[in-house]
Order: C-alpha cells, then structure tokens, then sequence
C-alpha cells in the first residue's frame, strides 16, 4: 500500500471514529463549533437584550433601545433579531465577506443564524433579501442578503421571494448619520414583482444600525400588502 | 471591472472597461452588456465564429448578429450568469465626454507618470484607489490610461483569476486551490493564498505588462567601483565581491550562492554588482521574507547608492508608486511585480514564511525577467540548494571569514529546567530553577543588551513582564511578528532605547546591535532547528569594535539541532581561519 493510499484511508477512518476539529471563524483558534463558545461569548453577547424595533444591542431591562422609544427609530417591523455587536473580530468577518469576495464564509455560521431566527421569530411565508444596486451587484458579483436568505430558506424549507429592487445607487450608510441616512434611502427601493397579501416576511440584510434601510424595506412592502414584517441581521450597534 | 465588448470594421473582437477610448482609437461597435473579463473570455473560447468574407456592411452586420446570437446562447445554455445582472446601459458619448476623453487620452505627460507608476507592476484592482491619489486624478482618467497601455499593446487585462479544465488558478501567485463560490455569473473564485496583499477573485482583473521593461538611469560604469561607497571592503570581502562580479560576467550562469558565514558582510559584497547592474539601466532587487531584514537592508543601500531612490515594500509601509531602479522588498510583496528585474539577490531565502511556500516561490521567479539573474545570499543554505550546487546547476561562492576578521563567537550550552512553556508569570518566577537562567541572563545583560529568544508567540508577553521583574533599572521590550508596534519596538532595541528584548524568530536575522549579548530560552525546543540556531548565535560579535560577544543556548537537554549547531560554526570558524591565512 502506497503512503498515499494509506493516509487517505487513515483521514477516512478519523473522519468516522473522530468529529473533525474545525477552526473557529473568529480567532483561527481550534474549536469544536465553526463560531468557537468564546468568541460567541465576546462578539454575540447573548446576556445584552435586543431592541425589538430596530435590533441594537441594549443594556437596560426594556425591550426598545433610547432612540426607539423616543420614537426616532424604525415603526414597520415587528421585531429585529440580531447575531452579533458589529465590532472587531465580527465586523472584520462581515467586511470579509462583502469586500473582499469570500460569501463562502457565511456557510460558518448557518447554525448560527437559523437557531436565532427559529427561536425569536414566527414562522414566516416568505424571506426577502434587501437588495443592492443592479451595479453594485454586477460588480461584486453577490448580494450578500441574498446569501443571507438562501441560508435560511435552504435550513427551514421557507421560500425565498425578491419582491423588492433597488432602484438608486446610494452613498454607503456607513458614512452618513440617522437624518441622513433616511434621506439617502428615501425612494431607493420599488416592489418588482408582485406582492402576496397578508404573508409574514422574514427581511434579511447583513449589517443594521439605525434600522434605516429595514425601516424603507418594510415600509414598501407593507403598503403593498404584507402583513408582518421581521428583521434577520449579523450584526447591530450597539447602546452605550 | 467590467468589461464591455466591442468588434472593429475588420471584424477583431475586443474587450474594453471604458469602450469610449476604443471608439476615439478606431472605429467600432459596443454589442451587449458589461460582464467579467473572465465570463468573456470563456464564452468566446466556447464559441465557433466565421469571419466575414468581405468588409461590406452587409456582411459585418451578420457577423455580428452571429456573435451577439451566440454569445447569448452560451451564457443562457450553461445558466452560468443570471441575464437580467447584464448591466445594458450603453455609456453616454456626448462631445463634452468626448473631448474629455481625447483630452487625457493624448496628455504625454500624464500618461508618462502613470507608466512611471506601474513599470514593472502588476496591479490588482484594488490597488488603482492608491495610484489614482499618487496621480490625483479620477476613477475614469486611471481606467483611460490603463486601456490606452492596452490599446498600444504596452500592457494586457488579465482576468485574474482563469478556470481551466474545472481547475481555478490565480494570475497573480499562481495558486491552483482557489476557493469556488457561485456568483450571478456562475461559478466564481477567490484566491485565499494572496489575500495577504489584497484579496482578489474571478470576477476582477490584473493590469500588468507582458514584456520585461526597465529605463536607463545611470549612463556609465565606474572605472573602480569599490571607491563608491561608505565603507571599506575586508580584503575577503573584496575577493568575494569580485569573483561575483566575474560570475555574473559569464551568460549561462543565471543562479549564484553567496555562502557567508554570519556577520560577514554578505549584502556589502554584492553591492559592487548592484552598481554595475545600475550602471547599465538594470533594475535590481534586493528581496528577504522578513520584514526586519528588508527594513535594516533599504538604509543601507539608500547610504550607498546616494544617486537613485531605493524604494520598499513590505507589510509595514504603504506600497510607492515612483520607479526605481532599485527595490527592496518581502517575498511575499513581489507579486505585485511582473518580469519587472534583471537581478534579484535573494537574502535569507531558508527563513520562514520562504521555505516550501509555493505562492512565494512563484512570485520570486515571476519578478524576475527572462534572462535575468537569481543570487542566494544566506550564512545557513538549505540542503536542496546545496544539492544544486553539486550537481553544478548553481555556482557557490563561500565567505567564512567575518569582515572584522574575527571568528563567530562560539555559543554556549546550559542546562535550564524551565517551567511548562505555557506557565504563568507567577509559576515562572515561583520555580526554584529560575536561580541558574536568572544568573545566566543577569550575567550577559551586564555585557551590552540583551536578546532573548522564545520559541512561541504566546510566551513573548509573559518573558517579557518576568524580565522587567528582573531587570529593574533596564527598558524591557518583547515583540512577535504579527504586533501592530513591532517596528518602532526593534527600532528602540536597535537604537539602544531598549536594553533587553524578547523576541519569536523575527529577530534571529540580519540586524546588528553593538554589543549584544544572546539567550536562547528553550533552545531544546523543536521549532529551532540547527539553521534557526546559527542565525541566532550569529547576531552577537558583529561589529568592528565589539567583535565578540556571548551566546547561551538555555534548555535542559543538547538536542541534535544544538549539538549540530556548535559543529557547524566551529566548522565555519576553522574553515574562516585557514583563508585568513591564504
């Protein structure tokens, strides 16, 4: 038998009699999860509550973060669940993921995110992908919402609807404050096929931190039907 | 980038970012969409077209309908690409644009400043943010200067990653593992092994010039070149330099090793054939994986070569656009060059990351042009060089005397029981065995500064927080390859600010500290191999006024590697003594 053949069986073998060490996405560390319970600990901080309207991450024993409740943030969704606080090792992983071509990594965390959206949402009729420009996407070749969504759909069997296209090139949210933000997203997005009524939707987006661009999405799809509208993000801010 | 097609009056079919640029060159048609430059090139090679037997218009338009049909039904037939992505919308040509246009595109002496920027270079996308601020100009001038390179065959668009025969490979290292991902054009890729440098995938191209370029600087050699600069040659020193020199004379050696004991002065000797190489409008590049080794090499050579700007690249520094003749950089910065130099000197080539990465392997002999020369400088070759040596593939040139004439300091063999290597700072100090390293250390601190050495980067923080317990009245410092303040840390080591350092591997080359004294904490440990050991050895004793200094290999038990190690400088030195002599 060739060394060759030999370790091939030998890597068979392990792969039944062993579970097969992953490295965790996170810290590079050796984990038995692809997230490793440290580095979910740190960058999930499942003790911080969730503001129900536009996902934060928030301190206080409430269920709505300062802006929210003083009735500045997003009113069209029923609830936003949110991964993680968009920081650090976690926000480098999202900016990995959109800028430097490697959607594959979100397969890491498909676990994950279904166990968040399953536990804290009811069952919807459809995920929708918020989308990104026709430019935009040409040019990165992926929306990755849509990569978002295909997971959820593909875990729990919910099919995947694109009712919405956006039809402005925006200024990335980032660089700009809440004000602003709202008005570079008003009229940036149109229903492109035609809305079921009364349905419950899953609105699937990577990052949230006004809640703008949910908001505007839940908004449009509202008033073209939908009953019920529920935000699914990786990563929120946070509520000093 | 995304590339429009567009077809001439003869027929030649050809992809263009910025298809406005073509029309002002020559006469053509923009058919279809903007897609990758990778999609093209495939659906091109999947289709079978027919010339047009004439240039009536006639039958130019039919043949154009006959590619556009099929181009169509290639990408519908495979489901490759998701049709309504295809971005449609022709660019504006209005006579405002149009004289803009012809504007940059006949401006000499900007586009002379761009092709200043980019000889030699392969540039990814993500790099042209940084040479539109070197140029300050905007994002549709870079993308006409760059077509207009392309347009007079000067430079090339190369999807940037291919896929032939299934198989992903990347154009800028050379990595066949690419990673495989399904984009709205199908199958796409990204390359995992360069992303160091800046991440790249299919869907993106390369700009870079398929010929070897380099412009004249200097006009004349010097009659006795060893007068140029700032130091005084040893005479072995001297005989090296020109036995180099008579080598690189003879065509048919491309591949020279420079065998130097450490310490010897190995880069000095090759500066005489760096000046020749100038002299003769050559670019060189001086070129080491380390990053501390290429940052103490660019001053000197700056000091010596007064006339010429010797540009770096490395992981620290933010990339120059101004050519030069002479570059410094990492292995793994040299993929972003392109048949770019005539000689290489390739220091420290057994260093970590260098040895068996085949990413870097590739990017070194892709820097170097056809023809060109590929000289090792190392005190501790590996065993595969040394094998073509032998079997006369490369030539050796041997340098066992160091250039202050004095031997390499003979290291030392302790025995030390350290605590487990993950031990606390508490369990360290706590341990009774801590008496005979503290006394050992103590001991050579009171000789000049010290460089401590630490097998993993995990015990840098923790030996350097126990040191500062030790050493009171000294700076204590440590450093690891990946810390953000690594830099400015050995600076402050090299600069006499720090006195004791506690250093990974980083250090365990081509810096020289007057005076310095060296420990080897766990030197049983089997990340040191007998090489790591010289090298580490060969730091103390290098200067002309302290040639002598003191090495402590600190473990419990002489390993094969230090017992190896002891032998080999103890053969250098013998070897050294006989041609002191001759």
């Amino acid at each position: 038998m060739t060394s060759e053949t030999f370790s091939k069986w030998k890597s068979l073998v392990s792969q039944i009699w062993y579970e097969k060490e992953k490295i965790c996405l996170l810290c590079s560390r050796k984990s038995i999860e692809t997230i490793c319970p440290e580095c979910q600990e740190i960058y999930f901080q499942p003790q911080m509550r969730r503001c129900i309207s536009c996902g934060k991450l928030i301190a206080n024993q409430g269920t709505q973060c300062k802006d929210c409740l003083s009735g500045i943030g997003p009113k069209g969704l029923m609830k936003v669940v949110t991964l993680g606080y968009y920081e650090n090792a976690w926000r480098e992983l999202i900016c990995n993921v959109k800028f430097k071509s490697q959607p594959y990594l979100l397969l890491g965390i498909s676990d994950c995110l279904t166990e968040l959206a399953m536990k804290n949402l009811p069952p919807p009729d459809a995920v929708v992908p918020v989308p990104i420009h026709p430019h935009k996407l040409a040019e990165r070749g992926f929306n990755q919402a849509e990569i978002i969504a295909s997971i959820l759909s593909n875990h729990l069997g919910i099919p995947i609807k694109n009712y919405i296209l956006r039809t402005k090139n925006t200024l990335p949210q980032t660089s700009l404050g809440r004000k602003e933000r709202i008005e570079n997203l008003h009229g940036a997005f149109e229903i492109k096929e035609k809305v079921m009524k009364d349905e419950i939707i899953w609105l699937a987006d990577d990052v949230t931190t006004t809640g703008a661009t949910l908001e505007e999405c839940a908004q449009i799809l509202k008033t073209n039907g939908v009953k019920e509208v529920y935000g699914v993000c990786l990563g929120a801010g946070k509520e000093e | 980038m995304l590339f429009y097609t567009l077809i001439n009056k003869s027929g030649q079919i050809r992809f263009s970012p910025i298809p406005l640029v073509d029309m002002l060159w020559e006469d053509s048609t923009i058919i279809g969409g903007k897609l990758p430059l990778e999609v093209l090139h495939r659906s091109l090679n999947a289709i079978r077209l027919t010339k047009p037997s004439n240039n009536t218009t006639t039958s130019m338009q039919e043949f154009q309908s006959d590619l556009i049909r099929q181009l169509k039904t290639v990408l519908q037939k495979n489901g490759d690409v998701r049709t309504e992505n295809i971005v449609l919308d022709k660019p504006l040509f209005n006579m405002e644009t149009r004289e803009k246009y012809k504007g940059i595109f006949y401006n000499d002496d900007l586009y002379s400043a761009f092709l200043s920027g980019v000889n030699g270079r392969q540039l990814a996308e993500g790099e042209l943010p940084y040479l539109m601020k070197h140029l300050q100009c905007d994002e549709d001038t870079i993308k006409i200067l760059m077509h207009k390179a392309v347009l007079i065959d000067q430079y090339e668009w190369l999807p940037a990653i291919r896929r032939s025969k299934g198989n992903w490979s990347c154009q800028r290292c050379g990595n066949m593992d690419c990673q495989e991902w399904i984009s709205v054009y199908g199958y796409a890729a990204t390359c995992q092994e360069c992303r160091s440098i800046g991440p790249l995938n299919s869907l993106q191209v390369i700009f870079r010039s398929p010929k070897s370029g380099h412009r004249s600087l200097f006009n004349r050699v010097e009659a006795n070149i060893f007068h140029k600069f700032n130091f005084e040659f040893s005479h072995a020193q001297q005989k090296a330099a020109l036995e180099l020199l008579a080598l690189c004379e003879k065509d048919e050696v491309q591949r020279i090793l420079v065998w130097a004991v450490c310490g010897a002065g190995k880069t000095e000797i090759s500066f005489p054939l760096i000046y020749k190489y100038l002299s003769e409008g050559k670019s060189v590049l001086f070129a080491a994986p380390r990053q501390d080794v290429v940052h103490d090499v660019q001053p000197r050579l700056q000091r010596n070569f007064p006339q010429i700007k010797v540009r770096i690249f490395s992981g620290a520094v933010t990339p120059e656009w101004e050519d030069s003749l002479l570059t410094v950089a990492t292995t793994h910065q040299l993929l972003r060059f392109y048949k770019t130099f005539s000689l290489i000197l390739f220091d420290e080539m057994d260093a970590y990351p260098y040895p068996g990465n085949k990413v870097l392997e590739f990017g070194l002999n892709q820097a170097l042009q056809e023809g060109g020369r590929l000289i090792y400088l190392t005190a501790t070759p590996p065993d595969s060089l040394l094998r073509e040596v032998k079997r006369g593939e490369s030539e050796i040139i041997r340098l066992s005397l160091r250039h202050h004439g004095f031997p390499v300091p003979i290291p030392e063999w302790a025995k030390a029981n350290f605590p487990d290597k993950s031990a606390s700072l508490q369990e360290i100090l706590k341990k009774k065995d801590s008496i005979t390293w503290r006394k050992i250390l103590e001991e050579l601190a009171e000789e000049g500064p010290l460089l401590v050495f630490v097998p993993r980067i995990g015990m840098v923080p923790i030996w350097t927080e126990t040191l500062r317990g030790v050493f009171h009245e000294k700076q204590v410092e440590g450093s690891w390859s990946s810390d953000p303040y690594r830099l400015e840390k050995v600076k402050s080591f090299l600069n006499g600010n720090c006195q004791v350092f506690v250093s990974t591997s980083i250090l365990e080359r081509g810096i020289t500290v007057n005076r310095v004294q060296v420990a080897v904490l766990f030197a049983d440990d089997e990340q040191y191999d007998t090489r790591a050991l010289i090298q580490m050895a060969g730091r103390t004793g290098r200067t002309q006024a302290h040639p002598w200094g003191r090495t402590v290999f600190l473990a419990a038990k002489q390993t094969k590697a230090i017992k190896k190690a002891l032998a080999w400088i103890q053969e250098q030195n013998t070897i050294g003594e006989r041609e002191s002599f001759s």
